[in-house]
């Protein structure tokens, strides 16, 4: 005869002890979520030094001696906010390169509202950027700088110092987009479907919200399920909760484009790829690649689908350097500054690069450099 | 007054005397008007005290009242006549035949616009015919309502409006316009949105059925959600590299970019009237300030040169 009691007490007993577990859990949980949570962010000290408009420029204040003659200016994206570099103690990419004896300086560009609706690429680049150059040169007495560029930030950082060799010693790029005529990625099929200058006239900025959403909907089961879900999953971990609200409070973070900006990004660079090109004009001069001529990084991320390599990889072939260095990690887009183990190999090749060239003394407006062959791009369909 | 005849012969024979009850009627509304006469005139038949307390007053209230009172009497002896009975019977009649022949021409009318509802209603059953719908269909009912309604629906809201406030009218038009596109657009990418939830669900239905026959069922609960959460994040992937989502997507930001300059101008248009400064003057002042401060700049860049 069929003994069916057994199943049902092992199944009836699988209930009870998952029902223990799951008020356990809820227990734990509750104790995380209304205890005391250090959530704060970019707690890294520094001092405004500098300020134009809304953009800010950083010193931060190292407890380390600067080892580095020449100080590093990062420059962050116009897309949500440079506090990711600084995002929790024990991974922050700012206290790394004040551990390795850097001067530093990082651009924030505040939160752009309706009056700068104007603001073209080439107020941001031959402008502010210029401007807070200047004024690091002056300060520190100095010839040049060191660039460093995150994400369109990258992008303008090339866009400098191709019009300003002169004022750049070294420049490292990371997740920068350069080369929009590629299928990868898929804001850069989508961004072809837009009509941005409609888009602008009617909203004026681009709201920081609406490119959230965009973004969110690069992955949605990921970014809008997956992730969540797993939140639930650890709810009773307090540095799990902590590190998550961190994140949300940088992602979620999104001050709004300036139109103008927005309407040159997609339309010269996203639509007719003219950086890469060599056909991009800002402030009425061309932004000739050829002229970037100062020892370049170029790192980005394999499984980035923000920024594909196939935006990245063309930059180093592009340039008029012959001291170039691609660097592709296994990562995404931010797992490239805020994953543990890439943060153990990103900082300090970066650091070392810098270190490598901060004694030399290159003058491009004197000393012949030995140029690569210029590739051509391939032709983009507008 | 002159009083009206009394035993009037009847004017209609048999069924309803119209004639004896008008004639009632005169006389009782004669005799009201006789006596509110006299009390106003302040004098009595008895000699008794009318109500008027003032005798200035009374025929002050008399004079406005006479010219009233002999229009009356003037009417109701008219009335009395036979030849006005009769016109009065005979107006009653032509008007009852005006009232059929209005009815008439205004069901002609009714009947001249449903011929044109029905050709509307058969052009949308060939606009249907054209997008070869079947069963419930895909994305391509959006195509459908969006050329049904921009076709026969939409058209009304393009009547070029009248009149002093004939501008805000239009505005208001273009802005239900501009909202009922916007809805029908944003209908269809929500829709591409959920494709990737129904088609996922039908795969691990799928899979689930085929481990079942097997015997492979997992058993810890995650796995079947690892299962469903792939499938979701594949179907979403090849939704957005498709041709139709970019479609849908160029669409519906087009749409919503159009709607919202068309409601911003109606704000704009409200705010005005409350003397509030609104956006478009904003942006000026601002386009002002950007090219001051761009102007000033260059001039600062030439003066440190020239030092």
């Amino acid at each position: 005869m069929l003994n069916i009691n057994e199943p049902i007490h092992k199944t009836l007993n699988n209930i009870a002890e998952n029902t223990e577990m799951m008020w356990n859990f809820a227990d734990d949980a509750a104790d995380v979520l209304l205890g005391d949570l250090n959530t704060e962010i970019a707690e890294t000290p520094y001092d405004i030094v500098y300020q134009q408009d809304r953009v800010k420029v950083k010193y931060y204040r190292s407890e380390a001696p600067v080892k580095m003659k020449t100080p590093l200016l990062i420059v962050y994206a116009l897309i949500n906010r440079e506090t990711m570099l600084d995002l929790q103690p024990g991974r922050s990419v700012v206290k790394s390169f004040l551990e390795k004896g850097h001067d530093l300086y990082m651009i924030d560009w505040g939160y752009p509202t309706r009056k700068d609706r104007y603001m073209s690429i080439d107020d941001h680049v031959n402008g502010y950027m210029d401007d807070v150059v200047n004024f690091i040169l002056k300060r520190e007495g100095i010839q040049k700088i060191n660039l460093m560029g995150i994400c369109m930030g990258g992008t303008f950082c090339v866009m400098y110092s191709a019009l300003h060799p002169e004022k750049v010693k070294n420049l490292v790029t990371t997740v920068a987009p350069t080369n929009f005529d590629t299928d990868q990625g898929l804001l850069h099929s989508w961004m072809k479907s837009v009509d941005v200058d409609r888009l602008m006239d009617t909203l004026g900025n681009m709201p920081g919200d609406l490119m959230n959403f965009g973004f969110l909907l690069l992955n949605p089961a990921r970014l809008m399920i997956d992730k969540y879900q797993s939140f639930v999953e650890n709810m009773n971990s307090k540095d799990f909760v902590e590190n998550f609200v961190r994140m949300e409070k940088w992602i979620f973070d999104s001050p709004d484009v300036p139109g103008e900006t927005f309407r040159e990004f997609i339309k010269e660079c996203y639509q007719q790829n003219k950086l890469i090109t060599n056909q991009l004009e800002l402030g009425g001069r061309l932004v000739d690649l050829r002229n970037l001529t100062m020892p370049l990084l170029n790192i980005y991320g394999k499984f980035d689908h923000l920024v594909p390599p196939g935006a990245c990889e063309k930059l180093t072939s592009a340039v008029g350097s012959t001291d170039v260095e691609d660097v592709c990690i296994d990562t995404g887009h931010i797992g490239i500054y805020v994953s543990s183990k890439c943060q153990r190999e990103f900082t300090p090749k970066i650091s070392a690069w810098l270190s490598e060239r901060d004694g030399e003394t290159v003058n491009n407006d004197t000393k012949p450099v030995k140029k690569k062959p210029v590739k051509k791009a391939p032709a983009m369909d507008n | 007054m002159e009083k009206p005849r009394e035993n009037r012969e009847s004017s209609i024979e048999g069924g309803i005397d119209s004639e004896q009850i008008i004639n009632t009627w005169i006389d009782n509304a004669s005799r009201i008007w006789d006596s509110v006469e006299k009390k106003m005139k302040n004098t009595s038949e008895n000699g008794e005290e009318t109500i008027f307390k003032s005798r200035d007053a009374a025929k002050n209230a008399y004079k406005a009242w006479e010219p009233a009172m002999k229009t009356w009497n003037e009417f109701a002896s008219k009335m009395n006549k036979k030849e006005m009975i009769e016109n009065i019977m005979e107006n009653n009649r032509a008007g009852t035949e005006n009232f059929h022949k209005i009815l008439k021409s205004g069901l002609e009318g009714f009947s001249f616009f449903q011929k044109r509802w029905m050709e509307s209603a058969k052009n949308i059953h060939g606009i249907f015919k054209e997008h070869r719908i079947e069963g419930m269909g895909g994305s391509e009912i959006f195509d459908l309502f969006t050329d049904i309604y921009q076709k026969e629906i939409g058209k009304f809201l393009s009547i070029p409006p009248l009149g002093l406030s004939r501008e805000y009218q239009a505005k208001l038009q273009q802005m239900i316009d501009k909202s009922n596109i916007f809805h029908v657009k944003l209908m269809e990418f929500l829709y591409f949105l959920y494709i990737p939830f129904e088609k996922s669900f039908k795969v691990v239905q799928d899979s689930l059925a085929s481990m079942a026959d097997e015997g492979a069922l997992p058993e810890d609960s995650k796995e079947y959600y690892q299962m469903w959460l792939k499938q979701l994040e594949n179907h979403y992937m090849s939704l957005f590299k498709s041709n139709e989502y970019r479609t849908a997507l160029g669409k519906v930001v087009d749409a919503m970019s159009d709607f919202m300059a068309a409601r911003q101008q109606i704000i704009q248009d409200s705010m005005k009237a409350f003397g509030i400064p609104v956006e478009n003057d904003l942006d000026e002042l601002y386009k002002d300030i950007y090219s001051l401060k761009k102007r000033i700049r260059v001039l600062e860049r030439e003066a440190e040169k020239n030092s």
